[in-house]
């Protein structure tokens, strides 16, 4: 391997064929492009090989827009034969570029609401969670400040500079949150403004805006964790993330949070995460086996404790220890499909540029 | 008209770690006096000169000039000249730049007069017409000069001289002492000429003073 | 010149001219492709965009304010180290110019743990991430919104480029004749401090300090892991160019994102170029070098005195700079004995554990945990060691080389030819290091991959990143000391009857022992600690290195408290790897080396 370090540099796209046929001679190797965001524990995986005799190996993106990047480029002619954890903000591009083919994996132990976005044949759904605002408790006393009853509270001097959220071009949440707002101003009752007037009053009250999850959460939300992390700087009351954010902190807090998520229908986005086999794979029913068993009852019931996320079967919710599922909200999430979204996306993108 | 004593050099002591450099040395200079002072390589002539300037702390004794003790003047306050043994031309200046460093802002007002004094002396030394010359481009005795001259317009009481001679050729050595020693006479200033030629003290200095190694 | 030896001569310059210049050029020819814009109108779309605003003014800002206090603050460490004969002088200069080769992700850490609520500043009420205590009132007082995220940021700049004021100011400090400096105390021209100052400091030393400045200047301007977790609300031209550099590359997809890759990718080539050619300018212009003293016996180190005024107020600054240069580190190390647990009625406290360490191999990100990361850093070093020495020592062979060729060609033209491919070699190798490192991991992610998406599952990828920074500091350190060999050794060599091979092996090699070592510790360090392209490049790519996995692991959400004591833990271990190899460039040194790295 050392010796031709350099010559490979030039090697064209000719040339990848070439290496496919390599790769493929008689090994028993799943290549799965994925995200940091995936947890799949060491066990699942060993669990996996064990029942099958195949092997896995990952390969990394920093993020879901990273795999669908890394997927675009590597388009039809892929170095793996399963893509995990494009999540449905994502998916209408993923499909408008036709990255994948269609499945025949048995859906029917899905629940709806996660074939909700898209019905899995090109792209099955594995775990889900509703994307809000979260809210630190000891700010919102319910007397100086009270629960917000709408978005537009957060236009007020009460929240003036204390809610963080993710820029959406490089960050999902913050993609999902302005996806979410989209539909909430086009439904509510006012019909003079939308999601422009609303992130522009943002702007106007000093909306922070961070450049991903992390930095919003642990950085600046007073609410969470982040007062017992290095970076901390407390200067958000609120911000966005998942609506079961709460019920991870409890059930690392035992039980202790003060940390909320904001119950308010149509303001928050049901994200769901998929796996899918990119055209040009080899070994589909590798890569069918193992979405199987990503969705097999084993492995999927344990997507709230291992990858943080709702199980996408049907009857399984967060479980009950720890207050996991007391400080978890499931609010009336807004409803989109992933072609309209698709179709839409780069207008509300450069909107919202434009807006903050 | 009676000499006056300028400076007085009373049993100083100098060493260097276990190395006893000067050892209980006394000196007496007139006024306008020029000494040359001769001893062997490794006797502390050199070390002496830096204790006159103020470069070296004397572990004992008193330099004195005209009559004071100079234990707490910076060298830069002493009034006294030095032409070092190695060469302290500026690289990043031309001989008129350097010269120009010698010549006193507060004495001499305009620009255009001080140019003139510099490029007057380069005359008295010889070098006409050297002003714009790279330093790094003099000859060895040709830079001995400018530094010479250097230190004569900065008008120093006294001039210490640390073997500016020495890499010469013998024609323009004697010319160059003769002219040196007639500037010296004529600005009535006193002067300390180390050297290990005896000739050269002799047509240089009124007074001869020996120094052994301790 | 025979066969063999032009072509020694000339496949270097090609291959590593290639390895630079052709992914920058596919990667911009690619981002005017899907930014739809030529360069220049790229530039005034930063500012339209949420993330871009302000960012150029922050660069220039950052970076000017940064060069200026690391010049001011270095000088006097310079000063002292190069004229007072101090008790254990080398082991401070050692300490002192350490932080130049750690990781920029141990610094960036490091200065988190110093500044946070566990931190030694947060209970003397210096609150720099908060709007609270000394900085809060600041902060009232002059309406600047975090002035304390500033604060850091530049303080971890300082503490990064000091090592470049001390290493370029301290030769021509020590080296002067000491009879100059007094020869001109005793002129009118230099009576006093002004006028020495004007007369004889400045000229001396205003080359090294442009110098020195210049490269404090590129690396604050070129500053991305440091602003990522100092100022997380401020963007350099560097961090807009890594976090949009992703989706940058794709046609009918990134194309907001391209605008501003290359937008902020023309002004800083741009500056770069600018910066580069004023500083030749004033090198050039200042360029009559002092006279050096000739041994070291002439040398006169001022005797360090116990009580005088002046040695207190130094012990008391060089102490202040030891702790400063020091608590980083420290902090990180603590950090990984920390982890917050859950007391009380409410909230959380950070108490003592060993459980960072202890699951260094077991805690996986990503399916990757830190002994993982480490073993494939160490295999990227191993390859950046493999090849960027030889290359690195051929090069500097090729430029002293064509420089000893100029000096005896007949022709002018000879002459002229030879002179300009030396410094043309020269530029070529320092190139990498100017233009930063994430403009080098666009360069190989938007240019090469975006063309050869199959590239990047090859495990050396990233390498190729990794061997361009590091050439330069291999000829940085070699390139002095092929020029201090005397030729005599080869020539003796010579009349023996040994070839032009047996004598590189036999005499040359041998004879740079030293300079090797140096240049292959550096090599490792750098390519260990290689954050900003390693970062671009991996967004799509295969194994992940140490530092890149420490910082993912603090990006990755901390609802687990044992994510930053093992983080911290790994942190630490790069740290003790880099010490380990900046102790060898050290001791292996040649002495009076300085100027460079
Ligand atoms: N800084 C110093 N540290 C230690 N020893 C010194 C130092 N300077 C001079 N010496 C020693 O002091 C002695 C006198 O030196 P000095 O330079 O005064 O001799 P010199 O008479 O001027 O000789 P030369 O004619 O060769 O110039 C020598 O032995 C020299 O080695
Ligand atoms: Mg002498």
């Amino acid at each position: 391997m050392l010796s031709t370090p350099l010559s490979g540099c030039i090697e064209g796209p000719w040339k990848s064929e070439m290496h496919r046929i390599e790769k493929n001679s008689g090994d028993d190797t799943l290549r799965i492009l994925t995200y940091d965001i995936m947890a799949l524990s060491d066990e699942m995986i060993s669990a996996f090989t064990n029942q099958t005799g195949i092997s896995v190996e990952f390969i990394r993106a920093n993020d879901a827009g990273g795999v669908l990047e890394t997927a675009i480029l590597n388009k039809d002619r892929p170095q793996y034969d399963l893509i995990i954890g494009i999540d449905n903000s994502f998916l209408g591009d993923a499909l408008a570029f036709s990255l994948f083919q269609a499945n025949d994996v048995n859906v029917e132990n899905i629940s709806l609401k996660a074939l909700s976005s898209h019905d899995g044949s090109y792209a099955v759904p594995y775990d889900m969670g509703s994307i809000c605002i979260n809210y630190d408790t000891s700010y919102v006393d319910g007397e100086n400040v009270t629960v917000p009853m709408s978005l537009w509270n957060f236009t007020e001097t009460e929240w003036k500079g204390k809610v963080a959220v993710q820029n959406p071009r490089t960050s999902s949440p913050g993609r999902s949150f302005l996806i979410a707002t989209t539909q909430y101003f086009a439904e509510d009752t006012d019909e003079n403004t939308d999601y422009t007037d609303w992130w522009a009053a943002m702007s106007a009250n000093d909306v922070i805006v961070s450049s991903g999850w992390t930095e919003a959460y642990e950085t600046h939300y007073s609410g969470g964790y982040g007062p017992w992390m290095d970076g901390y700087i407390g200067d958000a009351q609120a911000v966005v993330s998942y609506c079961h954010s709460p019920g991870v902190e409890a059930w690392y807090g035992e039980n202790w949070t003060q940390s909320a998520a904001l119950n308010l229908a149509g303001a928050s986005f049901l994200q769901i995460e998929y796996a899918a086999i990119p055209n040009g794979a080899e070994d589909i029913s590798q890569a069918k086996s193992f979405i199987e068993y990503l969705i097999s009852p084993e492995v999927n019931s344990q997507m709230p404790t291992q990858n943080f996320m709702y199980s996408v079967l049907d009857g399984y919710d967060l479980p009950e220890e720890n207050g996991y599922r007391h400080h978890s909200v499931s609010p009336i999430d807004t409803q989109i499909s992933s072609e309209n979204i698709e179709a839409h996306i780069d207008e509300w993108l450069n909107n919202w540029d434009a807006a903050i | 008209m009676s000499k006056k004593v300028i400076l007085e050099i009373e049993n100083i002591r100098k060493s260097y770690l276990d190395n006893n450099v000067l050892n209980d040395y006394c000196l007496k200079v007139d006024e306008g006096e020029i000494i040359a002072l001769l001893g062997p390589s490794g006797c502390g002539k050199t070390t002496l000169l830096r204790c006159l300037c103020g470069f070296e702390e004397i572990d004992s004794g008193h330099i004195k000039l005209t009559g004071k003790d100079c234990a707490n003047i910076p060298p830069e306050s002493r009034n006294i000249g030095m032409v070092f043994q190695s060469n302290t031309l500026f690289p990043h200046k031309n001989v008129q730049g350097n010269l120009l460093l010698g010549i006193s802002k507060n004495k001499n007002n305009t620009t255009n007069e001080r140019i003139e004094l510099a490029s007057n002396i380069l005359g008295e030394i010889g070098l006409d017409g050297f002003e714009k010359r790279n330093v790094a481009s003099l000859s060895g005795g040709e830079a001995r000069r400018v530094e010479l001259a250097r230190t004569l317009l900065s008008e120093p009481k006294i001039i210490l001289l640390d073997e500016p001679f020495s890499a010469l050729n013998k024609d323009l050595k004697n010319k160059l002492i003769r002219d040196t020693r007639d500037l010296l006479k004529i600005k009535n200033i006193t002067a300390i000429l180390v050297t290990h030629d005896l000739e050269e003290a002799e047509l240089f200095a009124d007074r001869i003073v020996h120094m052994s190694k301790q | 010149m025979r066969k063999g030896a032009l072509l020694l001569h000339v496949a270097p310059t090609l291959l590593f001219s290639f390895l630079v210049f052709f992914p920058l050029y596919l990667g911009f020819t690619r981002l005017i492709t899907v930014a739809e814009l030529s360069p220049f109108a790229a530039i005034w779309q930063i500012d339209s965009r949420p993330s871009g605003i302000g960012a150029i003014t922050f660069t220039f800002i950052e970076a000017s304010i940064s060069t200026i206090l690391t010049i001011l603050l270095g000088i006097p460490i310079a000063w002292t180290l190069a004229r007072d004969n101090w008790p254990g002088r080398i082991y401070l200069r050692a300490i002192f110019t350490m932080p130049f080769v750690m990781p920029s992700i141990i610094a960036a850490v490091g200065f988190l743990a110093l500044i946070g609520t566990d931190g030694p500043l947060y209970p003397l009420g210096i609150d720099l991430r908060q709007q609270s205590g000394i900085i809060g009132k600041i902060s009232d007082a002059t309406g600047w919104e975090n002035p304390g995220h500033f604060i850091a940021l530049i303080a971890a700049h300082i503490w990064f480029n000091l090592a470049l004021t001390i290493r370029f100011l301290e030769p021509p400090l020590s080296n002067l004749n000491p009879n100059i400096e007094e020869s001109i105390k005793l002129l009118p021209g230099g009576n006093n401090i002004f006028s020495r100052m004007k007369n004889l400091w400045l000229p001396l030393l205003s080359p090294n300090i442009a110098a020195a400045s210049v490269m404090t200047f590129i690396f604050s301007f070129t500053s991305f892991a440091l602003v990522r977790w100092l100022t997380p609300s401020s963007f350099t031209l560097e961090r807009l160019m890594a976090e949009h550099g992703g989706a940058a590359g794709i046609p009918d997809y990134g194309m907001g994102d391209a605008q501003i890759v290359l937008g902020s990718a023309t002004i800083q080539l741009i500056t770069i170029m600018i910066s580069l050619i004023l500083l030749n300018w004033l090198q050039k212009r200042n360029g009559a070098a002092m006279p050096f003293a000739l041994s070291k016996g002439q040398k006169r180190q001022i005797p360090y005195r116990e009580m005088s005024f002046a040695s207190i107020l130094k012990t008391f600054y060089f102490i202040s700079i030891l702790i400063f240069v020091l608590a980083p580190l420290i902090a990180v190390f603590r950090s990984s004995f920390r982890m917050r647990v859950r007391t009380g009625d409410v909230g959380f406290t950070q108490q003592w554990t060993l459980e960072g360490w202890s699951s260094l191999s077991t805690l996986s990100w990503n399916q990757t945990t830190i002994t993982e990361a480490l073993f494939n850093s160490l295999g990227y070093a191993a390859l950046t060691l493999l090849i960027a020495v030889p290359l690195g020592i051929i090069f500097a062979n090729n430029i002293h080389l064509s420089d000893e060729i100029a000096k005896i060609a007949k022709t002018r033209r000879k002459r002229l030819f030879w002179k300009y491919w030396a410094r043309g070699n020269d530029f070529l190798v320092m190139f990498p290091l100017a233009i930063s490192a994430v403009l080098i991991g666009l360069g190989v992610s938007l240019g090469l991959l975006n063309t050869w998406p199959s590239l990047s599952q090859r495990w050396w990828f990233p390498a190729i990143g990794h061997i361009l920074i590091a050439t330069p500091f291999v000829v940085r350190s070699i390139l002095p000391a092929i020029r201090s060999l005397n030729p005599d050794y080869s020539k003796a060599a010579a009349l023996l009857g040994l070839g032009p091979i047996e004598r590189m092996f036999k005499i040359t090699l041998p004879l740079l022992s030293g300079p090797i070592v140096v240049a292959s510790s550096l090599a490792l360090a750098i390519s260990l600690g290689e954050f900003g392209a390693t970062w671009v490049v991996l967004r799509n790519g295969a194994s992940s290195t140490l530092p890149v996995h420490i910082d993912s692991l603090f990006s990755k959400p901390g609802f687990d408290p044992l994510v930053t004591p093992t983080a911290m833990a790994g942190a630490s271990v790069l740290m003790a790897i880099t010490l380990i190899l900046y102790v060898m460039v050290e001791k292996y040194r040649p002495d009076g080396a300085g100027g460079e790295f």
